[in-house]
């Protein structure tokens, strides 16, 4: 447990005592192993954000297509002594804002 | 852990760095802020559902900026927990709810009676602080974070998070009236 040097308004034996109720507590409160892995699999294995059109799904196709070009980019292009520019002009970005979140950054020209 | 901005690791890699470094104290901190077992484990998954969606956009950034990026969804994904939750449903279901699943099963029944008393009481002990006191304590105990990083995500200063660290465990140490051995000896003489 992470205990620096805290403040304290407690003598040296109620702290060791509360240290050790906290100690306990710690190791039967905190997330084990089986809600670890029971959460990660529900999130590796959640389904794609619900869609209200084609459209949507046609752009988080390509976003996603997107992404993964852009990151087989930035991964392999450096290593072969080539720089990737991924910022295109502004007045030839076709910008594509469907979702709140969605921000390309491999944009179409 | 070195910062991704080279992009080396793959997704699921890069998930899994980010789950291990965070979830902790992640979980901390939505169990201090709802004192609710059930709750903090449903933002947790939708918090990391958000950081596996955006992993792209996570992985450009270094890993100060990574937590920070964590903790603000967390704040908003809080602001939509309350502002959704018109009835403050009871905080007594709250961190006693995993306590069977846990108590380790080797123990002889007495001494598991023991423990899952003192959990219960450390339990209600840790319901009653205020939300702030209580976050603070979660945040530094379950999630392993210090004052200077409990400061930098709740935006306080590292000497007000320890001031409040020492409160809450006053507080705690009177609700749980743990007492010096001579304190004790003499009560009972």
């Amino acid at each position: 447990m992470n205990f620096e040097s805290i403040e304290t308004f407690l003598p040296d034996e109620v702290n060791a005592q509360l240290d050790q109720r906290l100690a306990v507590w710690r190791s039967h409160r905190q997330l084990g192993p089986l809600q670890v892995a029971t959460l990660r699999q529900a999130i590796l294995e959640a389904p794609e954000q619900t869609s209200t059109g084609g459209w949507e799904v046609h752009v988080n196709y390509l976003n996603r297509s997107f992404a993964q070009i852009n990151f087989d980019l930035r991964r392999f292009l450096p290593a072969r002594g080539i720089t990737y520019h991924y910022q295109a002009s502004p007045k030839n970005i076709v910008q594509l804002h469907i979702t709140p979140d969605w921000q390309p950054y491999l944009k179409l020209a | 852990m070195p910062s991704d901005k080279c992009g080396l690791l793959p997704p699921e890699a890069f998930f899994e760095q980010i789950y291990a470094s965070h979830r902790q104290s992640l979980h901390a901190y939505f169990l201090g802020r709802t004192g609710d077992g059930e709750v903090a484990l449903d933002l947790l998954q939708e918090i990391f559902l958000r950081a596996w969606r955006n992993l792209a956009r996570l992985q450009e950034k270094a890993a100060d900026q990574q937590r920070y990026w964590l903790f603000t969804v967390a704040k908003n994904l809080l602001t939509d927990y309350y502002r959704h939750q018109r009835v403050q449903t009871s905080a007594q279901t709250a961190l006693h709810d995993q306590t069977l699943e846990t108590l380790p099963t080797q123990k002889a029944p007495d001494a598991q009676i023991e423990v899952r008393e003192q959990l219960q009481q450390l339990d209600q002990a840790i319901q009653q602080l205020p939300e702030n006191l209580r976050t603070i304590l979660l945040m530094q105990v379950l999630g392993d974070l210090n004052s200077t990083q409990i400061g930098d995500i709740l935006e306080l200063p590292a000497g007000t998070v320890r001031y409040q660290l020492a409160m809450a465990r006053k507080r705690l140490s009177e609700a749980l009236q743990l007492k010096e051995i001579g304190q004790l000896k003499q009560n009972q003489g």
